[in-house]
């Protein structure tokens, strides 16, 4: 019997990590922390030699911090800005505070990469220098790169200005560009490619943006009955949990049959991370069981399928049927399919046990429809020791339901046709098919007005796909735009244009076309009710200067994400 | 400073009730004619004219002089002395005599001008005050409440100070002759009344009514209006985008246009009333997006020069705001603190505009037009739900 497999990912968020801030004296050297450290990382005090840093070492104007190959440091200033040094890097910090005012703020690179984002303040400005180049900034995200001949500055959000310490040009390096300042003297801007904000993108996620020190924890399972659920017999619910790494503390498994209100508990036996419960046979009723686990990884209860007794998981209870009595004998069997729970899309082996069947018998055919077609189609069971075996394509096995009766030939002299059951083609058995849902595209990070890119990998299907689409549409945007995304192999890929990738979020649904020409829609109520993903908010900054009525200038600062 | 007022001091007050006439007192009866040049001021320092120190007249105060001339046939010898009366009406009160004095018998065909030094305590010339008995007559507790306040203020307290004088027939050809003169007048009755109007030039008032400041304006000839206690000169200079103040402007560039609603010598008034629209004869025209200050400048005539009592420079704009009217209306869609900083940023008495010259309108680090502007406005206000900071930082 195949088994396998729903796999569930859970992700759970287990707390939040606050780091402690010391109170702000008046007026003294800034301080800050080295808040994460990969490998190795060195400090240094203006007075003192090197020494290993480890998260929470404090900084003073004057330190020293460098970074080994395959290294990385994360310094956290009070307000909030943030420093991400990337491996062989090496930067002094400077600065002087009076009471909670910054009045100064400087970082130094010898030479390095290094990822900043830094808050806004309301009038001192974040200095960046090195020997070739120095750099301004106020509420700005990006990197700075130095190297012997050349400095990059990379603005990812914000306005920076921008200074060639050898010649003294400067100019402003804006959103999406690069200032480019070299040991001869010259000071460019060009657009920035997308290797140097993709590394600004990950160093951003190394940060873990304003919760660094974010854990989450991931609960991942596949579900099985084994055997198949068929009515008066029993069934082991299994949980496989093997592959997290979670110390899961027990499982509860909740069940009924479907129809009923209640749910009946039982305590699963729990082994290697593997969940077992075996469901007495009086408990096992067509046409179903409803069912879902209660996972206790400490003080908490994962619920699983998430929506608990609100939307448990179905699987199908097969149940024996007859034929009519025709000539010399009555047939009757239990139908099984496995996998159980059915998935759609996915192969189902159909197994029939005629061993108590009493004549001799000559052929065992399947026929099967989807649920809505007229016709059904033929599968002719391998028949050994009586036992008729055969495989419905993954193709034909979709929600709602298959349905389904078998054709008994005997092996008599008038190779007698007995169905089974009796009434299968004008009233065939149902199998309740789940809809398809475990097709989700794999949006890359999306981040207002910038292109998103997206793949859908449809390996986990037992079909032919020929076609993928992505229909989408920003948040209240009347009408869904399709993208034809390109296959390969098992993967189709794409790209969503920059205009349509919008703060707070972007709806899609996705439509799969299989070589027989039929269309899936996931969800299948896509159109009215679309999945959705979360877009990255940029801020925007639209600023307009200004004099009051006494000549001074102010500027007024429109802000907001989109 | 505190000083005793003695005779010569009051003698003092007198010349400087003289040298505050400004008309030409003319006495003529038959013999004589008396002329007085002297200047008129609405605050007067009586320091310049008194030498408090020795409490003497000033006996250096230039451009003062009364000049007398023999009408008719001249003579070789024309022997007078002069009576002088001063009354004092001080602000709020009633006329009042201070004194009357003679001076001593001259030949005014020898000494046809009498000068500040004739009054001076110890003057060795040929005129001086007459020392004799019924010769000098004053007004006591006046004279006492009038020595108070020069001890608390250096300048002449304001009222009317009023001036009879005139020639008399000397007693004899006796400059040392100390009995009380009753000859008769050889000329007429010369009476003058000098205003001293303020007790210091910081009394004088200049207010601007209009523009107010901040105001801006979209036309190129504006009205301005003040309200002041003495004649003035009004004056419009450009601020440019370097000028950090008003003050700056004032300091750091050439007027574009100067008034004055007063005479100055060869220069007569170039309008008159508390108004001024801006001319079309100016030296320079108001232009579009520039800002300006207007100051007017109250004039006081002092015996130190004239003082300018300046008002508070007000900057007024030449725009018409579109930007501004632009934000105006998105802004006022919404509910929330960046309506209401804004609506701080825009009234009295921030007035902010928004100002081309210095720079431009940026999104996101690039420049955008006022069309860009405009749609983006028109974009955001689509999107009620839209959560929109407003700061205003310093430049």
């Amino acid at each position: 019997m195949l088994k396998k497999t729903v796999v569930i990912c859970v992700l759970v968020l287990l707390g939040v990590l606050s780091l402690g801030q010391k109170t702000q004296q008046d007026k003294k050297d800034i301080s800050a922390y080295i808040v994460k450290v990969i490998r190795d990382v060195n400090m240094k005090s203006p007075t003192t030699g090197w020494q290993k840093a480890i998260p929470l070492s404090k900084l003073k104007s004057g330190y020293e911090v460098q970074t080994d190959k395959g290294s990385l440091a994360m310094i956290l200033f009070a307000d909030q800005s943030k420093l991400i040094l990337r491996e062989k890097s090496i930067v002094t910090i400077k600065g002087e505070v009076q009471g909670k005012e910054i009045l100064s703020r400087s970082v130094h690179m010898d030479r390095g990469n290094m990822i900043f984002n830094v808050k806004k303040a309301e009038t001192e400005q974040f200095r960046f220098s090195s020997p070739i180049s120095v750099a301004s900034i106020r509420g700005t995200e990006g990197g700075y790169n130095t190297g012997s001949n050349a400095d990059l500055f990379t603005i990812a959000s914000g306005l920076a200005e921008f200074t060639n310490s050898i010649s003294g040009r400067s100019t402003s390096v804006s959103t999406g560009n690069t200032g480019v300042a070299d040991s001869t003297g010259d000071l460019k801007v060009r657009k920035a490619n997308k290797k140097e904000l993709d590394n600004i993108a990950s160093g951003s996620a190394l940060g873990g943006g304003q919760t660094p020190s974010t854990r989450t924890v991931a609960v991942s399972g596949s579900i099985n009955f084994d055997p198949s659920p068929s009515a008066g017999n029993t069934t082991t619910a299994k949980l496989d949990l093997s592959q997290t790494d979670t110390v899961i503390s027990s499982v509860n498994f909740f069940y009924r049959t479907k129809g009923a209100t209640s749910f009946t508990q039982g305590a699963m036996t729990l082994e290697n991370n593997i969940a077992s419960f075996e469901i007495p046979a009086a408990k096992v009723e067509s046409p179903a069981l409803e069912y879902y686990f209660a996972i206790n990884i400490g003080s908490r209860t994962l619920m699983l399928p998430t929506g608990g007794a609100g939307s448990p998981g179905s699987v199908t209870v097969s149940k024996a049927v007859s034929s009519a009595t025709s000539g010399v004998a009555t047939i009757t069997a239990t139908p099984a399919f496995s996998p159980s729970p059915i998935r759609s899309f996915i192969n189902i082996q159909s197994t029939l046990d005629l061993s108590s069947v009493a004549p001799k018998l000559n052929t065992v055919t399947l026929k099967y429809r989807r649920s809505g077609d007229a016709a059904f189609k033929s599968l002719a069971l391998t028949l050994s020791n009586n036992v008729a075996t055969g495989t419905v394509p993954g193709i034909d096995v979709r929600s709602p339901a298959v349905e389904y009766y078998f054709i008994i030939k005997l092996a008599d002299s008038l190779n007698t046709e007995v169905p089974l059951p009796s009434d299968g083609p004008s009233n065939p058995i149902s199998l309740t098919v789940p809809p398809l849902t475990r097709i989700t595209p794999d949006f890359g990070p999306l981040k207002s007005k910038s292109p998103g890119s997206v793949s859908v990998n449809f390996s986990s299907l037992q079909a032919n796909v020929t076609a993928v689409s992505l229909f989408y549409r920003k948040q209240d945007e009347p009408t869904f735009t399709e993208l034809i995304l390109t296959p390969s192999g098992q993967v189709a890929t794409g790209q969503i244009p920059a205009a349509k990738v919008r703060y707070p979020r972007l709806e899609y649904y996705t439509s799969l076309r299989f070589d027989d020409g039929s269309t899936v829609i996931i969800p299948q109520d896509g159109p009215s009710n679309p999945m959705v993903t979360s877009v990255q908010s940029i801020q925007r900054e639209l600023r307009i200067p200004g004099q009051t009525g006494s000549l001074q200038k102010k500027v007024v600062v429109l802000k907001w994400n989109e | 400073m505190k000083w005793t007022m003695n005779k010569i001091a009051l003698i003092s007050i007198v010349f400087l009730a003289v040298v505050l006439s400004y008309s030409t007192a003319s006495a003529q009866k038959n013999t004589v004619k008396a002329i007085l040049d002297f200047q008129m001021y609405d605050v007067a320092y009586l320091t310049d004219f008194v030498d408090i120190k020795n409490n003497q007249l000033n006996p250096n105060i230039s451009g003062v002089s009364l000049s007398m001339s023999e009408v008719g046939t001249p003579r070789p010898e024309l022997w007078v002395c002069v009576y002088v009366e001063l009354h004092i009406q001080l602000r709020g009160e009633a006329d009042q005599e201070l004194m009357h004095v003679y001076t001593n018998n001259f030949d005014m065909i020898k000494n046809p001008v009498l000068a500040a030094n004739n009054f001076a305590q110890g003057s060795s010339g040929n005129i001086h005050i007459r020392d004799g008995l019924g010769t000098y007559v004053e007004n006591g507790p006046l004279r006492k409440r009038l020595e108070d306040m020069a001890a608390k203020n250096p300048t002449a307290p304001p009222g009317k100070y009023t001036i009879k004088m005139r020639v008399q027939s000397a007693t004899s050809n006796n400059p040392n002759d100390r009995g009380v003169p009753n000859t008769s007048a050889i000329s007429d009755d010369a009476v003058n009344t000098i205003t001293v109007s303020f007790s210091t030039p910081d009394e004088v008032y200049v207010e601007i009514n209009d523009p107010k400041d901040g105001s801006f304006f979209n036309n190129l000839a504006p009205t301005f209006s003040w309200t002041s206690s003495s004649p003035v000169r009004v004056s419009v200079y450009e601020a440019l985008s370097t000028h950090r103040s008003p003050q700056d402007a004032l300091t750091g560039g050439n007027p574009s246009i100067v008034r004055q609603n007063y005479d100055i010598t060869g220069h007569p008034a170039d309008f008159s009333g508390n108004s001024l629209t801006y001319p079309g004869n100016a030296e320079r025209k108001l232009e579009q997006n520039k800002a300006y200050v207007l100051q007017v400048e109250g004039r006081v005539v002092t015996n130190r020069g004239d003082l300018m009592r300046t008002s508070k420079p007000i900057v007024f704009r030449i725009t018409d705001d579109k930007v501004g009217q632009m934000l105006d209306n998105f802004l006022n869609t919404f509910s929330g603190s960046a309506t209401a900083t804004y609506s701080t940023l825009r009234s009295d008495p921030m007035n902010w505009v928004a100002w081309a010259p210095y720079g431009n309108i940026m999104l996101d680090g690039n420049t955008i037009t006022e069309t860009d502007l405009q749609s983006l406005i028109n974009d955001l206000a689509s999107r009620p739900d839209l959560k929109i900071q407003l700061g205003v930082e310093n430049q």
